[in-house]
């Protein structure tokens, strides 16, 4: 069986169709996160005491961050469905998620959060950010030269 | 770009039409109006060959070299 990668129809068309579905859950596990940290803390803690807001005071912006990286990766798939991979917008965009992933870096290397994953996470999220920097150069390159092949007759 | 392509001119003076030159060419229309409107970034020593060819003419008769072009893009 061959699965179509990129075009109508494709793994990359469900893929964008699977981001409004991340969108709109992620959307709405952020609004009722303090009621999920409650639960969540209850079951594992008993209870959260002072660390319930200093929890929510990072959960919050890494939220936030999460739902414009989908955002933007949806955007990069329609464009990628579109035909246009390799314009300076997706090398913008690729660049948004990585300024994204670094802030959600920061807050959890900030040590805000009484977690020993806490800085684990925030290293990873520091390489994911590193990585989609190297992946925007890379995309904003292909533009130029996608360009400048497309502008040769 | 300070090389300006000259086709216009030499497509008057032959009497041909753009979709004509596209197709004794082989190039697409849209190509040949990005070749006509000075927006091409390089020509391939194929397409020149075909152009001047078909428009029986030498490729200085094409492309011009103006003076001062670039300095005023890198001004701009």
């Amino acid at each position: 069986m061959k699965i179509s990668i990129v075009g109508k129809g494709s793994l990359s068309s469900f893929l964008e169709k699977l981001c409004w579905v991340f969108f709109f859950a992620g959307l709405a596990l952020t609004v009722a996160l303090p009621w999920i940290l409650n639960f969540y803390g209850r079951i594992f803690w008993h209870d959260l005491g002072a660390d319930y807001i200093r929890i929510l005071i990072v959960l919050y912006p890494a939220a936030l961050m999460a739902l414009i990286v989908v955002w933007q990766l949806r955007k990069i798939l329609v464009n990628v469905n579109a035909g246009n991979p390799f314009s300076l917008e997706n090398a913008r965009r690729v660049n948004i998620v990585s300024v994204c992933c670094l802030v959600v870096g920061g807050l959890f290397l900030a040590g805000i959060v009484p977690s020993l994953m806490a800085p684990m996470l925030g290293l990873a999220f520091l390489f994911l950010a590193a990585l989609a920097l190297v992946l925007s150069e890379l995309v904003k390159q292909a533009a130029i030269y996608k360009e400048e092949n497309d502008l040769t007759i | 770009m300070p090389i300006i392509v000259n086709l216009d001119v030499v497509m008057a003076r032959r009497k041909i039409s753009a979709t004509q030159l596209a197709d004794v060419v082989g190039i697409t229309p849209a190509n040949l109006s990005i070749l006509k409107n000075n927006k091409a970034k390089a020509v391939r020593f194929s397409t020149l060959a075909a152009l001047c060819r078909a428009l029986r003419c030498q490729p200085a008769d094409l492309l011009e070299y103006v003076e001062g072009t670039e300095q005023q893009e890198a001004n701009l």
